[in-house]
């Protein structure tokens, strides 16, 4: 899956990419795989549904349409994930409810398939149309993530395994043996702990497909991804699944009207990711624009930093560093030459790869007390005052990557024609070990030679 | 504590206890009471996050206390309330003010919820719990407590600080609403499931909850993290000037102060606040000698100070949301009546960022203390903005700014006026870093007697924070390009890394700087004698590069006889490239005569001139247009293009300054120049002896890839420093000429947003320093044999 590029969502990073020319579509930079997918299952439930009929339209106009409302509004965190955490927890909710105010709830598996399908198609309008590029890969997972559980709750669990058809009519007239056999089940701790299974399963197997994918579209060790995935999903998918549970206990003394009751702290939960996340951007983007500082001073090259941040990042996805590390790696690769703020008289532009140690130590330990004194940039400091050192007495992987991309770039320099680029890499590959990590360089060149 | 405020304390104190003491013991459950008492205890001490800045907190204990309100009655709901509040962790900000008026605050606001959900028949069992009957009371009650609660809070702040009642209600009511409904509709699920399922559902509840605020949590400290990111760096930029350390966060604070006077939303305040922080980003790029003259300066120069505010808006353009930021940065410096730069807007047409950013600007730079003049007291300097009134600051700002320095001085916050002592060099050590800083600070230089670009007035001493190499006085050793460097001695490789350099830095360096292509008719010289004699040049002139510092400021015609080669990068002067390769190596022969035998170098006589050559050239960085044609080879001397990534100052700006830092590098490293043919004016003037006091600049071919044009002015700058020393005048009185004969300011804003449009003057000039002499330029006044560059 190698042709799928990762999502580039932000302005400014779209100017570097080279290749595709103009405004990437949200088709082309999903996966192709997920979409042809979620298509298939959703005309599928769909034809089912034109077939059999709906049930309690009237439930599924309401849950389809907070599902909307959910993807509408949802929310693009720094690092390129989504996160829409009202509609998934509306379509598991949908998926999992049995009854709604004493009532049983008598949709079927491909009638929830339906709702959802409806509910996100819809909520996606409003992003597709205003344009921006963005993936459908999230939307696409958290619908075969309803789907999953809708097919697995309601047509093997309850039907199979249960043996009760939700539509039978039967049911509705209380048997003479066990008149509230439904209710009194359904609402029992086990059906409980089951449907909190069923949920925790839908969550656990939506990482592992974003894992698979992150593994393969960035080239990530997927150990690394599953771990970044298990992160995210913990806070997030445990908002979701407990609402869901919530909606699905609930929703039988307050009947439909659980519904706005339990989307609302969800929907604050989202606002306050959006904030989150938009502050993060800028925070992101004001460390981008302010490691600019040196470049007007002409104290480091135009660029510089940001073709050091570009290549660590690429490098740091390839060599499994965790989300957290990279965030750490990008700030310190946007900050490493602040030390040069102490100079003067730029050497060589600006160019650190050929000072002696000392120097290039002073200049590191001089901007790593810089950031140090921004406070909250974590441990870019240490990666940014560690990063002169040669491999045999190196810091941490971070650092060494910083190292190897700086160097790199001092002899690239901006645009490098191939024979530029060989040639950099082979200066490269004679510190081999000596002074650069093997694997950064390794990965480095593969990097270079694509 | 004025005495509206008491009264209202002793008002809402007395009705809440009156509302508790009502309490009916007879009928309250005990067992209930406590239960909930214990629980809001409990949700209080586990999560409490802030939201917002001014200091409003909330936790999973308002689940709590709603479920109170829906279910007690209101004396009840009062009294655990009032618990509650006692138990509440204390912070700094603990005074025994803000205690009662929480509590009794925690007592109203149930009891009033309570009194409201009883009235509307929620309490009525046959209405409890049945939905939807039971919606309509619980969403009057929680009403009822949301805006009980923040009229308590606005009355507070209304009476005891400036913030108008009107405002603070209307914020905490929008900062209050999602935190109380959504807690409200937790509470509901939770009332069902525990009459409904059982008890041990009820902690699902909470989950939502608690993610909501930790996603609040996180916001909070990364708004934190984003200010301390700014706060440090602006910090880094201003430590070059040790006179001016602090100015951006005391803009920042007077702006503040200025637009909360004025009312403005907190958004625009917080944005405000981070243009006062960054306003002066923009100074690095140019000179300080610049920054800190009055009326001494050439239009040129004038012209490069007029930059600044662009260079900062260069910066921060990436920066989304930041629009009226980008505004105040760039109009800072313009004057009400339109003298100002670097557009030269008058009168409303400045944004009111800027001329917020240009009072406050003014303001601190009065009342900051200058090397000979100790900081004006804040009422000379509000005199003094009274004067400017009408012509340069906003008559309105004025009278606001006035009004909110009284108001903080009420508030026992004055503005002090900025005490800065001169930071003595430390003479016994100079390996030591300064007592401020992360890098030491440099030498003080006297004798030179500059204002600075902010303070409207009077001329104040300079302290040089650009020390430039030929200043050294005494001669010191080391008293290189880098300020407060190490001594020469320890420069030369210590033995101990002997085995970790090993060439390495030579090998770096022969990589970054790149050898040129072979001659047409000659072979590629590729890993053969190029990169060895490189090498082996690197290695002979290594320990001559460490006493680099002091040859430089030494005539050049000294460093030609050492032996052994000390090769140095011409500087600057060495003029701009001809229009081919060929040309290039014919001239350079020419003037370097001299220095060619003291090479020593093994290599052939003519790939040796191609790479000292485009040494220079291309340590003439970035961009050496024309240099070369069609690449042949694999190593072309091609510095890096700006084109990805376009350089804030312009092609013309960054090339420049790259002359002044090629020049100024051959001070520090020794770059395998010959001496610099500058101080023989005949070479000098040989170069350029096609042009007429013009920079002759290669003509970009059509459909050159790499052709650029530098943009006219006012980028343009004076002459190169060879003419200049030449002439023996100090750099700029040989005035090239103008593209256009526009004024500065307008010129300055005019070229900056159409840079690359305009057209190529066939004067065309590289910006700034290296045509003046070496980065930072000199002083006008000194002599001119001192400034006469090395």
């Amino acid at each position: 899956m190698n042709h799928a590029k990762p999502p580039s969502h932000r302005a400014f990073d779209r100017a570097f990419d080279t290749d595709g020319g103009d405004v990437p579509t949200a088709w082309s930079q999903s996966n192709p795989l997920l979409l042809v997918l979620a298509c298939f299952v959703a005309f599928a439930a769909v034809a089912s549904c034109a077939v059999h009929g709906f049930s309690q339209p009237g439930y599924a106009l309401a849950f389809g349409a907070i599902i909307a409302a959910g993807e509408a509004f949802r929310v693009r965190l720094p690092g390129g994930r989504e996160a829409a955490p009202l509609g998934a927890a509306t379509g598991l909710a949908y998926a999992v409810l049995t009854e709604i105010g004493h009532q049983p709830a008598l949709h079927n598996a491909p009638q929830a398939v339906a709702v959802a399908a409806f509910g996100f198609l819809v909520g996606s309008v409003p992003h597709l149309a205003v344009r921006r590029p963005s993936t459908l890969d999230y939307t696409a997972r958290r619908f075969l993530m309803v789907a999953l559980t809708a097919w697995l709750f309601r047509m093997f669990y309850l039907r199979w395994v249960l043996g009760t058809r939700v539509d039978d009519p039967t049911l509705l007239r209380p048997s003479p043996l066990d008149p509230t056999f439904l209710s009194r089940h359904l609402h029992s701790l086990a059906v409980g702990a089951a449907t909190a299974g069923f949920l925790l399963l839908a969550i656990v197997s939506d990482g592992v497909v974003g894992s698979i994918l992150q593994a393969g579209q960035h080239r990530r060790p997927i150990l690394a991804a599953a771990r970044d995935e298990a992160t995210f999903t913990t806070r997030v998918g445990l908002a979701v699944v407990a609402t869901a549970l919530l909606v699905c206990l609930a929703s039988r003394t307050m009947s439909i009207w659980v519904l706005p009751a339990l989307c609302l702290p969800l929907a604050f939960t989202q606002l306050s990711l959006r904030r989150y996340a938009r502050i993060k951007e800028v925070h992101l983007e004001t460390i981008r624009a302010l490691s600019r500082i040196t470049e007007v001073a002409g104290l480091t090259q135009p660029g510089h930093a940001r073709r050091v941040a570009r290549t660590c990042q690429r490098i740091g996805r390839e060599l499994g560093l965790s989300e957290a590390q990279l965030l750490d790696l990008e700030y310190a690769s946007l900050m490493h030459d602040i030390g040069q703020l102490s100079v003067a008289e730029p050497v060589h532009g600006g160019r650190t790869a050929p000072l002696s140690l000392v120097r290039q130590r002073e200049l590191a330990r001089a901007g790593a007390e810089v950031i140090r004194r921004a406070g909250a940039l974590g441990n870019a400091a240490d990666i940014v005052e560690h990063h002169p050192d040669p491999f045999g007495a190196a810091g941490p992987l971070p650092s060494r990557i910083l190292r190897v991309a700086n160097d790199y770039d001092d002899l690239a320099g901006a645009q490098p024609e191939s024979a530029e680029r060989t040639e950099a890499l082979r200066h490269i590959r004679l510190g081999l070990a000596v002074h650069y990590d093997p694997a950064v360089v390794e990965s480095l060149s593969r990097m270079v030679g694509e | 504590m004025p005495f509206s405020v008491r009264c209202y304390i002793f008002g809402l104190v007395a009705v809440a206890v009156s509302v508790v003491a009502t309490l009916p013991l007879s009928r309250t459950d005990p067992y209930l009471l406590l239960a909930l008492c214990v629980l809001v205890v409990a949700a209080e001490r586990l999560s409490r996050v802030s939201i917002g800045t001014s200091g409003w907190t909330m936790s999973v204990s308002l689940v709590v206390t709603l479920i109170t309100v829906l279910v007690l009655a209101p004396p009840a709901a009062a009294l655990v309330g009032l618990v509650t509040s006692l138990t509440l962790p204390r912070l700094q900000t603990w005074t025994w003010t803000k205690q009662i008026v929480n509590s009794a605050m925690m007592s109203l606001v149930p009891a009033s919820g309570a009194a409201v959900c009883y009235l509307a028949g929620g309490h009525a069992p046959g209405h409890f719990l049945n939905f939807p009957e039971f919606l309509w009371p619980v969403a009057a009650a929680v009403t009822t407590c949301l805006v009980a609660n923040a009229l308590i809070i606005a009355g507070y702040v209304g009476l005891a600080t400036h913030v108008r009642f009107v405002d603070g209600l209307r914020g905490d009511i929008r900062r209050a609403t999602m935190p109380y409904y959504s807690s409200a509709v937790l509470a509901l699920i939770f009332l069902s499931l525990w009459k409904d399922i059982g008890w041990y559902t009820a902690p699902l509840v909470v989950v939502p909850m608690y993610i909501a605020h930790w996603s609040l949590s996180q916001y909070a400290k990364e708004g934190a993290a984003h200010e301390g990111t700014i706060a440090a760096l602006v910090q880094a930029v201003e430590i070059k000037d040790s006179y001016t350390r602090g100015h951006s966060e005391r803009v920042a604070r007077g702006a503040g102060m200025l637009a909360e006077q004025l009312k403005m939303p907190q958004d625009r305040l917080a944005m405000l606040r981070f243009a006062g922080l960054l306003h002066d980003i923009g100074k690095l790029g140019v000179p300080t000698r610049l920054l800190t003259s009055t009326g001494g300066l050439t239009e040129e120069e004038f012209k490069l100070l007029c930059m600044h505010p662009n260079h900062g808006v260069a910066v921060l353009r990436d920066i989304r949301f930041l629009t009226e930021v980008y505004e105040g940065v760039l109009y800072h410096h313009e004057r009400l009546d339109g003298r100002g730069y670097p557009t030269g807007k008058s009168g409303d047409e400045i944004p009111e960022f800027a001329r917020i950013i240009g009072v406050a600007d003014a303001f601190d730079a009065m009342t900051s203390t200058r090397s000979y003049r100790a900081a004006r007291s804040v009422e000379e300097a509000v005199a003094e903005l009274r004067r400017g009134a009408g012509t340069q600051f906003d008559p309105d700002l004025v009278r606001a700014f006035e009004a909110a320095l009284e108001i903080a001085e009420r508030n026992g916050q004055p503005w002090v006026p900025t005490e800065l002592a001169p930071v003595e060099p430390q003479q016994d050590d100079e390996t030591t870093a300064a007592a401020v800083g992360p890098w030491p600070l440099p030498k003080r230089v006297p004798g030179f007697s500059f204002a600075d670009h902010d303070d409207p007035f009077v001329p104040a001493e300079w302290f040089p924070d650009w020390y430039p190499s030929w200043l050294a006085p005494g001669g010191e050793p080391g008293q290189g390009g880098i300020p407060g460097q190490r001594t020469g001695e320890q420069e030369a490789p210590p033995a101990a890394e002997a085995d970790l350099d090993d060439g390495w830095s030579e090998r770096m360096y022969s990589a970054v700087v790149r050898e040129a292509g072979p001659e047409p008719d000659e072979g590629w010289s590729w890993d053969g004698e190029g990169a060895e004699g490189e090498a082996e040049a690197e290695e002979s002139s290594e320990t001559g590069a460490h006493t680099e510092p002091e040859e430089s400021s030494e005539a050049e015609a000294e460093a030609q006889v050492e032996v052994g080669a000390e090769p140095e990068l011409e500087p600057a002067p060495e003029p701009e490239p001809a229009l081919d390769l060929e040309s290039d190596l014919e001239s350079a022969p020419e003037s370097e005569p001299e220095p060619e035998p003291a090479r020593g170098l093994q290599g052939d006589a003519e790939p040796a001139d191609a790479s000292e050559e485009s040494e220079a050239a291309s340590t003439r960085w970035p961009v050496d247009p024309g240099l070369h044609g069609a690449p042949r080879g694999s190593m072309r001397v091609r510095s890096a293009t700006p084109a990805a990534d376009p350089d804030p100052r312009g092609p013309a700006g960054v090339s420049a300054s790259a002359d002044g830092s090629a020049s100024a590098a051959a001070a520090d490293f020794d770059l395998r120049k010959p001496a610099a043919p500058c101080q023989d004016p005949a070479a000098a003037a040989g170069e350029p002896a096609g042009d007429d006091d013009t920079v002759p600049m290669p003509q970009p071919k059509p459909g050159d890839p790499e052709a650029w044009t530098p943009s006219p002015e006012p980028w343009s700058a004076p002459e190169p420093a060879a003419e200049a020393s030449k002439t023996g005048e100090p750099a700029g009185t040989a005035e090239p000429v103008e593209a256009d004969g526009r004024g500065p300011g307008l010129s300055a804003g005019a070229s900056w947003f159409s840079r690359g449009a305009g057209g190529s003057s066939p004067t065309l000039h590289f910006f700034g320093p290296a045509d003046t002499g070496p980065w930072p330029p000199r002083d006008p006044d000194a002599k001119d044999s001192e400034e006469s560059p090395a």
